[in-house]
């Protein structure tokens, strides 16, 4: 009812506006509102659409050559047509006609209306807003406003709290432990992503005009870049710019099962699960479920030939022949495979790619020689690939200390979040890169097993990795619940692949 | 003939954020106003009131002008734009002009020197 208020006033004012002037953008502005609308909110367009009103009609004479008759300036004169001239406003010698008089009438009363309504809106959003932060935000009746359930309908949270609502699939819904700390977190997660303000969708999404291939990290298990991400796949227009998803946890062995369930198909559960459960990472795959579910509901909105297709990048590892960890390494050459599946797509088959992994594979290291994603695939594509960085406040692996954090943010000019903004040139590209990844990372160097832990980029600035950022609010890790599993035939199975696998680095490093 | 481009300029921030727009490649206004978000990493954004506005104003002094219809277009609304030679030569003249500003203004910042109390 609202959309079709705000369209009808829309079209009300575009239809006051001179004739010549409809004719020729009257469509694609209306068009352009339809894109616009929700990410913009209907009351800013409609008061660009009565500036823009104001200016035909006053500033571009089109009042004069309309009421008056068009008349020759003079020379001198003509210097300054695109300026006010109202000393040279005259009335005409007969009476105007009553169609005339009634159209200069609606106007008048437009421009006293208009401006009233956008004042009364904003003032209704802005109680609204006050009372679903103070529904999200308070701890007496934390879930139960509609603001939340409509949030929650979006990203995949159900009212009662677990993740992945409304999929056919059950792992999620049991395996995220559904405390109320832990919901709290993630409520103010989706209250940044969901700010007014679409500057990170936008940014992410505009970057497909000039890339086939733009690839924004994923911080694993992180559930708020996991809410971002959920919400980008909502953003109309989204299926008009990417045409494929490529994403880290899903093993390209199922990709015809995959292709199968994200075309609509029945898949049964086992089936689909085998894709993330399978991959050579065991058991880090927790949030995958609810990116596919959310895609495949997408698509069913989608006609054919515009469904997102997802692409699983992982080595095609079969777990029933893998018997020990040399047989499990044979399957290690995970970014030489996902470069050449993600090449074929954008290249050969000349689609839009939209990259999911972590910011190792796609960050661009030049001091560091192992053949990451983004390096194999630029090393014949040079400069096809936008790399996205997400980065974000402590505390938490994946967030920087605080002083690079607030540095970051000064240059930036805002503490806003989500926000995107482009790092080559900017004052934000220059910083050190070092500060903004805390994560636990252990490398050979000279044989030896070193923790590289705060010191994974020497020397390299920001703009060295990547060619944009995408700065989210502090991550909230999805707790699994180790316990689910148990006794389960997948359960049995998750143990024997630890006990195949090679031991992980030591936990508390002391030594960088 | 040339034109005397200095009647041009200085331009409007939106006049010169869509010649910028249009400066790699013809677009329909949806995509200028795209463009112009990501060159200005979201800084400046031009409603459609104000881009076709500013178009039409564009248009009339021949410094951009439509393209022909894109055979298989998806929508029949979208109308593409492209940059005229003149307006390529008004963009690099006010690109110039910035940058004479931006050099004398660093100049003149530089001369300051702090004062001593």
């Amino acid at each position: 009812m609202a959309r079709s208020l705000s369209r009808f006033f829309y079209r009300g004012l575009l239809s006051l506006h001179p004739p010549s002037f409809q004719a020729q953008f009257a469509h694609e502005m209306l068009w352009i509102f339809d894109e616009e609308r929700k990410r913009r909110g209907a009351t800013k367009l409609l008061g660009d659409a009565l500036l823009s009103l104001g200016r035909q009609w006053i500033v571009r004479r089109a009042l004069q050559k309309w009421f008056i008759g068009d008349f020759t300036l003079s020379p001198g004169l003509s210097q300054i047509h695109e300026l006010f001239a109202w000393e040279r406003i005259a009335l005409p010698e007969s009476h105007l006609p009553l169609p005339r008089m009634v159209q200069g009438s609606l106007i008048c009363l437009l421009f006293v209306m208009v401006p009233l309504s956008v004042l009364y809106d904003g003032s209704v959003r802005a109680i609204q807003r006050g009372s679903v932060t103070r529904r999200t935000f308070g701890h007496s009746r934390p879930f139960a406003s509609s603001g939340f359930q409509r949030r929650a309908a979006l990203s995949g949270l159900s009212a009662e709290g677990s993740l992945g609502t409304g999929s056919a699939f059950g792992d999620s819904q049991q395996a995220i432990q559904s405390t109320n700390e832990g919901l709290d977190g993630l409520a103010i997660g989706s209250s940044h992503v969901t700010s007014p303000d679409r500057n990170a969708f936008e940014g992410v999404l505009t970057a497909f005009r000039r890339h086939n291939i733009v690839a924004l990290d994923d911080p694993h298990g992180d559930q708020v870049a996991s809410e971002f991400r959920i919400q980008l796949l909502h953003q109309p227009g989204f299926a008009d710019k990417v045409n494929d998803i490529a994403f880290e946890c899903g093993n390209s062995l199922y990709q015809k099962v995959l292709d199968r369930y994200m075309a609509g198909g029945k898949v049964p559960h086992e089936e689909i699960a085998a894709v993330w459960r399978n991959t050579t990472q065991v058991g880090q795959c927790d949030l995958t479920e609810q990116f596919y579910s959310e895609v495949r509901k997408v698509n069913e909105t989608l006609p054919r030939a515009k469904r997102i297709r997802v692409l699983a990048l992982d080595p095609s590892i079969d777990w029933n022949k893998v018997h020990s960890a040399a047989d499990w390494v044979r399957f290690m050459d995970r970014d030489a495979v996902a470069a050449s599946l993600i090449e074929r797509e954008a290249f050969q088959r000349n689609r839009k790619v939209l990259v999911i992994m972590g910011g190792m594979h796609l960050y661009r290291n030049k001091h560091d020689s192992y053949p990451w994603v983004t390096t194999l695939i630029e090393k014949k594509h040079p400069g096809s690939v936008f790399v996205i960085a997400t980065l974000r406040p402590g505390p938490g692996p994946n967030g920087a200390t605080e002083s690079a954090f607030a540095e970051l943010q000064k240059r930036l000019g805002t503490s806003e979040v989500p926000f995107f903004a482009l790092l080559n040139g900017a004052p934000a590209g220059s910083l050190d890169a070092n500060p903004f990844f805390q994560f636990p990372n252990f490398r050979k160097v000279e044989g030896k097993l070193t923790n590289m832990t705060g010191h994974l980029f020497p020397g390299l600035t920001l703009q060295d990795l990547a060619d944009a950022c995408l700065i989210l609010g502090p991550e909230k890790l999805a707790q699994v619940d180790p316990k689910i599993y148990e006794g389960t035939p997948y359960g049995k199975e998750l143990e024997r692949r630890r006990r195949i696998l090679p031991a992980p680095p030591p936990p508390n490093p002391t030594q960088p | 003939m040339k034109q005397d481009i200095s009647q041009f300029v200085p331009l409007s921030p939106a006049a010169f954020h869509i010649l910028l727009a249009l400066a790699g490649d013809e677009l329909h206004g949806y995509g200028i106003m795209q463009e112009i978000v990501q060159q200005s990493a979201g800084k400046y954004r031009l409603g459609p009131g104000t881009l076709y506005d500013n178009l039409q104003r564009l248009m009339e002094k021949g410094l951009i002008e439509e393209a022909a219809r894109r055979s298989g277009a998806t929508d029949p609304r979208r109308r593409y734009y492209r940059l005229t030679a003149l307006g390529r030569r008004v963009l690099s003249t006010e690109v110039e002009r910035l940058e004479g500003m931006l050099q004398e203004a660093r100049t003149h910042l530089r001369a300051l020197k702090p004062r001593r109390t």
